[in-house]
């Protein structure tokens, strides 16, 4: 079949695997698929709505033995997967809900398939110590407990954090070891924005503030569809957008994103260490999508402006930062002055830089596109709704801009495919 | 509280019970390394004894600077100041139970030197076969694995390269319209490219280092390893040698000492089915809190009071016996030289000769009594003996006590001396009893015998008092003990020191 417009796709295959390696190719008898990539979830996964009219469910016993082999692709007659990428994924199928009776020869139901890695993490824990960079670990840990490797495959971005630790894995399956040290990371500036997630490329162990230092991978219109243009333009018009959230100051305040305070405490060497941090502090660290940060300039009824009240958000927490200085630890234990939890940077700053990030979420619908992954930075221009005449040409300013993708949704049937987007930015092009 | 996650106390108790593994900690703070049950992996090839994190202890405010340190094998139970991130555990208390396995102290120092040996074995294998111009078996694994890093780089760099001109070709004949969006694909992949490109720079470069033969550098660096542990080996075998100055069996170099009391090698500290609560003190104090709190007191007071009392009681006890011994001497002058010369006391003594008897009997009870304070004199001078063997800040609290003790031991016995010493030594008195009781000797040879220990009598106690157990001259016992108490005078009530020489 070749790919006539873009929100076609070609199902190569759809194929069960059962136990003893038994294929069963169940794309005749498929709905619905959905795929699901979130930068906040560590693995990939999705669903299948089946209409069954063979008796599929009653000749296999459904009970998470079962892989599906999921291969799409756009373009069948170029093998440029540079330019339309083949999906290509075996999942584990773990659960099947929703069966019901449709007429009386068929009936439908859903498999729920995930990450094969997310079903061999649950089954394990760890509960030792890793000593280096929380990147050496992180890849130690992806390599030992998931089989997952640089050279094994299915490492698509793994990105150096700052500082050796020690750290003791407080009895976690490995992937909630992973996020564990993800939350910890900071980047070589010392922002605490590191993210775990897997794409259609591999797993991901990035700072968010690298992903926005990066131009745009790609530009979204919302312009008129160019019919008879190349595909790939019409890959990047939007068919319908939504805004979730443009900002919550109240939920700014609470999470610290203005302004707020840590308080360490260091029993060992007798430290308590008050750090103020306002929203510059923290914004300046890092490089941003767009031109201007948020408007921080808000008043409170005492005439106060919200990036100096610093009891908005106070956290508290042992910290061991004095320790580098203390002559008598590194004397007489080096590795106890040299190795430390950075906890004064991660506590306080990593919650109100999320918030920050998560206020201004758009929903979008794109045509059906394996390009647009959880974790990349796409360029959109919003229209304008009230200039009727021509709503591309003065765009909506408080919107345009840079926005990373938080998450992937595509929904493929026999005739469609769609890929919802759901994108955020810490950051505006429309001047405060 | 929608902070609470961040906020240390509100984050919840998050308590744990654990099993000391090591206390040897380096900042002398009473820190542990605790295997806390279900947290830490159970296996300690997984998770080694130095790889635990060490727990800080909190202490009882009862008695916050006397404390004695859970030993290895106890139970603890306490909670994580950072809440479920489980990094910072602090121990709050221990929990007797019944001992499920019997176990004897191990000796720290054998060991150490176990291990130290142990060590110097691979590390001199890895030494000879640098010498030899080998390579060990990880360094072959690394470059074996740098090679496939090597060959997959490159593969990875000839697909990028196909899909690059791919691109190029297609930029080529697109429309202008279409050039703008098709460069983009092709600037990324000249990118993958570049950066492909550096990686095999650097693995290349990495590989190159990975060399199959050592530098001269490498090897030196080596056998300084080798130097350095048999160097540690040999101090530890002369320490393990050395025999403890305090008398106690912990022979273990400094470097090795526990900061809480530990039990001599061998002792049984648990015995299975009995509760492990209380356990014996037994325990080594060198280099632990308790020592530092005893080094730190000035003077132990019920210990001094204790040996007052008993002097006072001495003095008593001395004075009587003195008291005895001089009447029972002048009972004999009265009896020996009543005048006007020797010759006719010597006749009196024949002429006494049916008296003489009576007088060996009491001669014979006379140096009783000077065998009863010769014998304490010497048990005092055992405990003199053994107060000097003390360590020195021991010693200088002994101090006052033993100079006062000196003292009344100096009365006792000058108060039995006295009468028989003057500006010039040996009374002619004392010759005359000599004399007399030469004499007597021929009347009765119990007199002889009696009388001769009766003239013996105070050289013996001078003996006992200065040197009980070895010999020492007079002029080494003055010196030890004026130059260990110089202060003693105010005390002394006699010219002692001058009999002593």
């Amino acid at each position: 079949m070749s790919i006539q417009q873009s929100t076609q796709a070609d199902i190569k295959q759809l194929t069960l695997i059962l136990p003893g390696g038994v294929k069963v190719g169940i794309k005749e008898i498929f709905d619905e698929i959905n795929i699901f990539e979130n930068v906040m979830f560590p693995c990939s996964s999705g669903n299948i709505v089946i209409r069954d009219a063979i008796g599929l469910a009653s000749k296999i016993n459904f009970d998470g033995s079962e892989r599906v082999l999921i291969e799409i692709t756009k373009d069948v007659d170029s093998d440029d997967t540079n330019l339309s990428p083949v999906y290509n994924k075996t999942f584990v199928i773990y659960k099947k809900t929703n069966r019901a009776q449709l007429t009386q020869n068929s009936e439908i139901y859903t498999l729920h398939f995930v990450a094969e890695e997310f079903l061999l993490s649950q089954q394990k824990k760890i509960r030792k110590t890793y000593t280096g960079t929380y990147t050496d670990i992180v890849r130690q840990i992806l390599r030992e407990y998931l089989l997952i490797g640089d050279l094994l495959g299915d490492v698509a971005n793994i990105y150096e954090t700052k500082g050796i630790h020690t750290i003791t894995i407080p009895n976690l399956s490995p992937i909630e070891a992973i996020e564990f040290i993800t939350k910890r990371a900071s980047s070589n500036e010392g922002v605490p924005d590191f993210l775990f997630w897997q794409t259609r490329l591999g797993y991901n162990f990035m700072p968010v503030s690298w992903i926005m230092s990066n131009s745009s991978q790609y530009k979204i219109t919302f312009g008129v569809k160019n019919i008879g243009e190349l595909i790939e333009y019409d890959m990047y018009g939007a068919r319908d957008f939504k805004i979730l959230s443009q900002f919550n100051s109240a939920e700014n305040i609470a999470s610290g994103v203005y302004a707020g305070t840590f308080i360490g405490f260091d029993t060992l060497t007798r430290t308590i260490q008050t750090t103020k941090l306002n929203f510059d502090d923290v914004y300046k660290l890092s490089s941003h999508a767009n031109s201007n940060g948020m408007n921080t300039k808000i008043y409170n009824k005492e005439n106060t402006p919200a990036t100096e009240m610093y009891d908005s958000r106070i956290t508290l927490y042992p910290f061991q930062l004095d320790r580098a200085n203390n002559a008598y630890l590194k004397e007489n234990d080096s590795e106890s002055a040299n190795i430390i939890d950075d906890s004064h940077n991660y506590i306080l700053q990593r919650k109100s830089i999320f918030a920050n990030l998560l206020q201004k979420r758009i929903r979008i619908v794109m045509p059906g596109n394996f390009k647009l992954m959880a974790g990349i930075l796409v360029d959109a221009d919003f229209p304008n709704q009230f200039n009727e005449t021509d709503k591309e040409k003065d765009g909506d300013k408080s919107l345009m801009g840079k926005y990373m993708i938080l998450s992937v949704r595509h929904i493929i049937r026999y005739d469609k495919h769609e890929t919802i987007l759901e994108v955020a930015t810490d950051s505006t092009n429309y001047g405060t | 509280m929608s902070d609470s996650q961040d906020f240390a106390g509100k984050n919840g108790y998050v308590w744990f019970v654990g099993v000391v593994e090591a206390r040897d900690d380096p900042l002398k703070l009473g820190r542990l390394r605790i295997r806390i049950i279900g947290w830490h992996d159970e296996d300690t090839n997984k998770l080694p004894t130095e790889k635990l994190p060490w727990a800080q202890i909190s202490v009882s405010i009862n008695a916050p600077r006397i404390f004695s340190l859970p030993k290895e094998g106890e139970w603890v139970h306490g909670y994580f100041l950072d809440g479920n991130a489980g990094q910072s555990p602090l121990v709050t208390g221990l929990i007797p139970g019944v001992v499920a396995k019997t176990a004897k102290t191990p000796n720290g120092a054998t060991d150490v030197l176990a291990a130290l040996e142990a060590q110097l074995v691979v590390e001199q294998q890895k030494l000879d076969a640098m010498l030899a111009g080998q390579v060990d078996a990880s360094q072959k694994q690394k470059i074996t694995q740098k090679n496939a890093d090597i060959v997959i780089l490159e593969n990875k760099l000839t697909d990028a390269k196909i899909i690059r001109d791919r691109v190029q070709a297609q930029f080529d004949v697109a429309t202008s319209y279409a050039k703008s969006s098709i460069a983009l694909s092709l600037d990324k992949q000249k990118i993958i490219i570049a950066d492909l490109e550096a990686q095999l720079l650097a693995a290349k470069y990495e590989l190159s280092q990975l060399s199959t033969s050592y530098s001269p550098k490498q090897i030196e660096a080596q056998r300084k390893i080798v130097t350095d542990l048999k160097d540690n080996i040999l101090l530890l075998q002369v320490k393990l040698s050395e025999k403890s100055p305090y008398g106690f069996q912990d022979t273990r170099p400094y470097s090795e000492v526990n900061t809480g009391p530990v039990t001599p090698e061998g002792v049984v500290t648990d015995t299975a089915g009995l509760p492990s609560f209380p356990r014996l003190a037994i325990e080594i104090i060198d280099k632990t809190g308790i020592d530092i709190a005893n080094a730190n007191k000035e003077h132990v007071c019920d210990f001094s009071m204790y040996v007052r009392a008993n002097m006072a009681a001495a003095r008593i006890g001395t004075g009587q016996i003195a008291e005895t011994i001089r009447a029972a001497i002048e009972l004999v002058l009265d009896a020996l030289a009543p005048s006007p010369g020797a010759s006719s006391i010597a006749a009196q003594i024949r002429a006494l000769a049916q008296q003489i008897k009576r007088i060996a009997d009491m001669l014979s009870e006379i140096n009783d009594f000077i065998d009863v304070f010769t014998t304490y004199v010497q048990k005092i001078n055992q405990l003199i003996q053994y107060i000097l063997s003390l360590p020195e800040k021991l010693l200088a609290m002994f101090k006052d006590c033993l100079s006062q003790a000196y003292a009344e031991l100096a009365e006792g016995l000058r108060l039995i001396i006295s009468d028989f010493s003057g500006a010039g030594g040996e009374s002619n008195q004392f010759s005359e009893i000599t004399d007399a009781v030469k004499e007597a000797m021929t009347a009765s040879k119990s007199l002889l015998v009696n009388g001769a220990k009766l003239y013996a009598a105070p050289a013996k106690v001078l003996g006992a008092l200065t040197n009980p157990t070895k010999p020492l001259t007079s002029a080494e016992a003055k010196k030890l003990i004026t130059g260990l108490f110089p202060d003693s005078t105010e005390h002394d009530k006699t010219t002692y020191t001058g009999a002593l020489v």
